[in-house]
């Protein structure tokens, strides 16, 4: 029953969602860069970060698709190799403001009173954090490495996501399915989580994949200063060094730029779709 | 309504002590993020050169000075005494105290954030209208994909793009700086222009988040409004399509949007630091760069809480004003809950 209840939920949910084409092929677009962060060194024979004598190769078909760097490393492998930052950087640190948002709302909008005023107060105060010079902040004082960057990220992303789950909860625990549950004895741990947090979570994940978006461009934009981890190669990283040669090798700013703007695009046509096809706000209308 | 203007006032206190903890905790966890940081400031004071040559006595002497060999929690208390004084430390790097550098720095920022958000706000609020007139139109389509990739590009991005296509290959703008070479010492009209002629392409990379942002927003609020009932009667008027879309529609649209505007504040700072990067723009965000690459401790907390309150205040600034201009807005307890 229950999972015949799910696969229906399912059905219709992609019913909703495939809709609109252009989220189809942006779903398909980021499982295509999955595939290609996971196969990197099969695709390409370059190693991302080996310098080679080949300096400022433009594009071409023979040696170097998307052409060479200062150093003579190929910018393709850069761009397949750099997937691997943005796509982790992305999804850890939205998975990492999901969990704490979601606990957070979870218990302020349940348990209400004294609790929700403590959560609350200390969720406008990490919102009013501006996140991205604090984590430049960190970054150069702790250091650069991904861990600190999804950490910090994380740990300063979830106010929005906490106050939607909050809000859902404060609306659901007054509904009929709710006080029926408690009527028949259900207990108060096992309310909250199976019978409210089911129907909170489409609102989180919405806003969580709004939030991979936000990650993959704050983690770009710190690598661009300079402040991405100096053992990995990012998209951010090739965009900063393309700085400095802007008017020899426009292919060095080209590539990279366009990988971080496809993605972040990708996320947020999907993030739109599930909006639309999630929100229960705008299904009943 | 006496009892309404009392609840406002007393609205507004509220807002005021709850934006009080909010700096008091980006003060002291900035604070013991860079006191606990590796690296000795003092290296960065006497430079690495002068920390081998110099007489370890004298070290001790400037530590003591600085202030540094004090417990923690007594600097963080002097710390904080100072800044309840207006004092906001001295930087190292730049030899004069952190507030007028900031202040220095500050016009070259807002000159570049100001010029941006009006640009932003006019043609995104006026594009958002043009895709809720006809919505899911071909139009629509068009402004809707159009913004969603603004809205995905990140501004330095951009930025590199704007200069190779415009400053590079055409050769219309230059490709950074606030004024040109031979403007030095210049001054009046042919200066402003000059230094205008530099704006142009660091305010469209900054301005073009901006403006997708709004909009999607005036989009999606446009929408929502006009599946009202008084924008039925006022078709049943028999009122103009423009005079319903951007007298009763956009009127009730505008709020929501100037919140999304200040909600979106440190976004929009954060792009001002990439755009003044890659434009070698002297505003505060460049500053606040150079003084992280230089470990100048005082400058970069300094210039953190400076951008912190700045956002705060404004937060706070829009929060009230929107009251003011919605009468909608109710400021007793009960609002919340119904909310």
């Amino acid at each position: 029953m229950e999972v015949r209840l799910l696969a229906k939920r399912v059905r219709e949910f992609w019913r909703r969602f495939s809709k609109s084409r252009i989220a189809v092929i942006s779903l398909s677009y980021l499982f295509f860069l999955v595939l290609v962060a996971i196969f990197a060194p099969y695709i390409t024979r370059y190693a991302p970060r080996e310098p080679s004598r080949d300096v400022l190769v433009p594009p071409n078909f023979q040696s170097h698709l998307f052409g060479t760097d200062d150093l003579g490393r190929d910018i393709l492998s850069g761009v397949l190799y750099g997937s691997r930052i943005s796509l982790t950087v992305g999804l850890a640190a939205a998975a990492v403001a999901m969990v704490i948002g979601t606990v957070v709302g979870a218990f302020s909008g349940f348990h209400g009173g004294w609790l929700d005023e403590l959560l609350m107060r200390i969720t406008e105060i990490v919102m009013a954090i501006p996140t991205f010079f604090f984590a430049l902040a960190v970054c150069v004082l702790v250091g650069p490495s991904i861990t600190n960057i999804v950490l910090i990220i994380g740990l300063l992303s979830w106010p929005s996501i906490a106050r939607l789950v909050r809000a859902e909860f404060m609306t659901l625990k007054g509904r009929e399915f709710v006080i029926a549950a408690r009527a028949v004895g259900v207990s108060t741990f096992s309310l909250a989580f199976t019978e409210i947090l089911p129907n909170a979570i489409p609102v989180a994940v919405i806003n969580t994949v709004l939030q991979v978006t936000r990650a993959v461009i704050l983690e770009a934009s710190l690598s661009f200063l300079g402040m991405g981890d100096p053992n990995l190669m990012s998209w951010g990283y090739m965009l900063q060094n393309a700085q400095f040669y802007l008017v020899r090798a426009w292919w060095m700013a080209v590539f990279p730029g366009i990988s971080i703007t496809s993605t972040a695009l990708a996320f947020n046509v999907c993030g739109d779709a599930l909006n639309e096809a999630l929100n229960p706000r705008l299904r009943e209308v | 309504m006496s009892s309404g203007a009392f609840s406002f006032s007393l609205y507004v206190a509220k807002r005021v002590f709850q934006a009080i903890p909010v700096i008091l905790a980006v003060v002291i966890v900035n604070f013991l993020l860079i006191t606990s940081a590796p690296g000795d400031p003092l290296l960065f004071y006497v430079g690495m050169e002068g920390m081998s040559t110099i007489d370890p006595a004298r070290l001790e002497i400037l530590r003591h000075e600085f202030g540094l060999d004090r417990p923690i929690w007594e600097q963080l208390l002097v710390y904080l005494v100072k800044i309840f004084q207006g004092d906001m430390g001295f930087s190292y790097s730049y030899g004069e105290p952190v507030a007028s550098v900031f202040l220095n720095h500050l016009p070259a920022t807002l000159m570049l954030m100001l010029g941006a958000t009006i640009l932003s706000s006019v043609i995104g609020v006026i594009l958002g209208v043009m895709a809720a007139r006809k919505p899911h139109s071909i139009a629509d389509y068009f402004l809707s994909l159009v913004s969603i990739i603004g809205y995905s590009m990140p501004t330095f991005f951009l930025a590199q793009l704007l200069v190779l296509l415009f400053a590079i290959n055409l050769r219309l703008f230059p490709v950074g700086g606030m004024t040109s070479g031979h403007a030095y010492g210049q001054s009046g009209v042919s200066l402003w222009i000059d230094t205008l002629w530099h704006l142009v392409l660091p305010m469209g990379s900054l301005a073009m988040w901006q403006l997708a942002l709004i909009q999607r927003q005036t989009r999606s609020k446009m929408l929502e409004i006009l599946r009202e009932d008084f924008i039925l009667t006022a078709w049943a008027k028999g009122l103009k399509e423009k005079i319903i879309l951007y007298r009763h529609a956009l009127r009730n649209a505008l709020l929501p949007i100037v919140t999304i505007v200040s909600m979106n504040l440190g976004f929009s700072f954060a792009g001002a630091l990439m755009t003044e990067t890659v434009f070698a723009w002297p505003g505060t965000g460049r500053v606040l760069y150079a003084g992280l690459l230089r470990r100048d401790y005082p400058l970069v907390l300094g210039l953190l809480i400076f951008i912190t309150i700045l956002i705060v205040a404004f937060t706070l600034i829009t929060d009230v004003l929107y009251g003011v201009l919605d009468p909608r807005v109710v400021y007793r307890k009960e609002a919340k809950e119904w909310k």
